[in-house]
């Protein structure tokens, strides 16, 4: 790649790191919910 | 079609759908990658710069492509007040505002060693940073209102009416003087590109596209798990008073 490996990599490195950041914050907003909901009906039953 | 609209229904589905969706982009993503990175051959003007291209132009297609889907998702829950479709519209927002950082990024640092700037205020950089004010101001009304339906209804109108910068920004570079280069695939002739960076390009276009399919199942789910959490939480209020 040249000259241009340090332009090329921090593009393709920055796309890699905000995808793996909403990825996570998506997961986290899943897993989040269903706990809060488990907690919640598990309250309700006692 | 519309049982599977039924929330419930949807979240069953998109629990099945999710692992496959994560399999297939992550696939059609890594292909893309290596094809992109190391196979395809460098090009005659820009020489291996122009490697850049196959995650720039897909971000930028989904950053409208996105918006397209927040847009008409926010249409049929004005219309036909759809339950699910301002949570599609809600949980598209935070990821189309990813990808349009993602191609304003990679374009500003694709634009230093060939137009020797990092940033032009011409129409089309202008136009997609419009676009990312957009979905933040969405993202922001969303917060900003407690009520949830009112929340959906305002934003929804917001969605709609910003979507008049989607023709702005692909027509940019036919309306105006630009710096950036005009459309080489979408154009009303043969795509003025070869076979070998047009397979890299189409792999990670849909790489993106089902990575954003992945993305929208999970977020949705937590939507609709949320809205559950909501209704409980209102249902004790509310026998707790009586």
């Amino acid at each position: 790649m040249g000259d241009f490996a340090a332009y090329i990599w921090s593009a393709w490195g920055i796309a890699g790191a905000l995808l793996l950041a909403i990825w996570r914050t998506s997961d986290s907003l899943l897993r989040r919910q269903a706990a809060l909901l488990a907690k919640l009906e598990s309250e309700g039953k006692l | 079609m519309w049982r599977f609209a039924n929330p419930a229904i949807f979240y069953d589905l998109a629990t099945t759908a999710s692992p496959w969706a994560a399999g297939i982009s992550l696939l059609l993503l890594g292909l893309g990658a290596y094809l992109g990175l190391f196979v395809a051959p460098p090009d005659y003007y820009q020489g291996e710069i122009m490697r850049i291209m196959y995650v720039h132009v897909p971000a930028a297609w989904m950053a409208m492509f996105c918006y397209g889907v927040m847009a008409v998702s926010s249409a049929s829950g004005l219309i036909w007040n759809h339950p699910l479709a301002y949570v599609a519209a809600k949980a598209t927002a935070p990821i189309g505002m990813v990808f349009t950082a993602i191609a304003l990024i990679t374009g500003s640092i694709w634009g230093k060693p060939t137009w020797g700037t990092w940033w032009s205020w011409d129409a089309r950089m202008t136009s997609v940073l419009i676009l990312l004010f957009l979905y933040l101001g969405y993202i922001a009304l969303w917060n900003a209102i407690e009520e949830p339906v009112r929340a959906a209804r305002t934003t929804a109108i917001l969605a709609l009416v910003g979507a008049v910068n989607l023709p702005v920004i692909k027509f940019s570079v036919d309306w105006w003087n630009t710096l950036h280069q005009p459309a080489s695939l979408m154009r009303a002739d043969a795509p003025a590109i070869h076979s070998s960076m047009l397979m890299p390009l189409l792999l990670m276009a849909l790489g993106f596209t089902v990575f954003y399919i992945w993305l929208l199942l999970l977020r949705m789910r937590g939507e609709i798990l949320a809205r559950r959490v909501r209704g409980l939480r209102l249902a004790r209020v509310q026998a707790g008073q009586n």
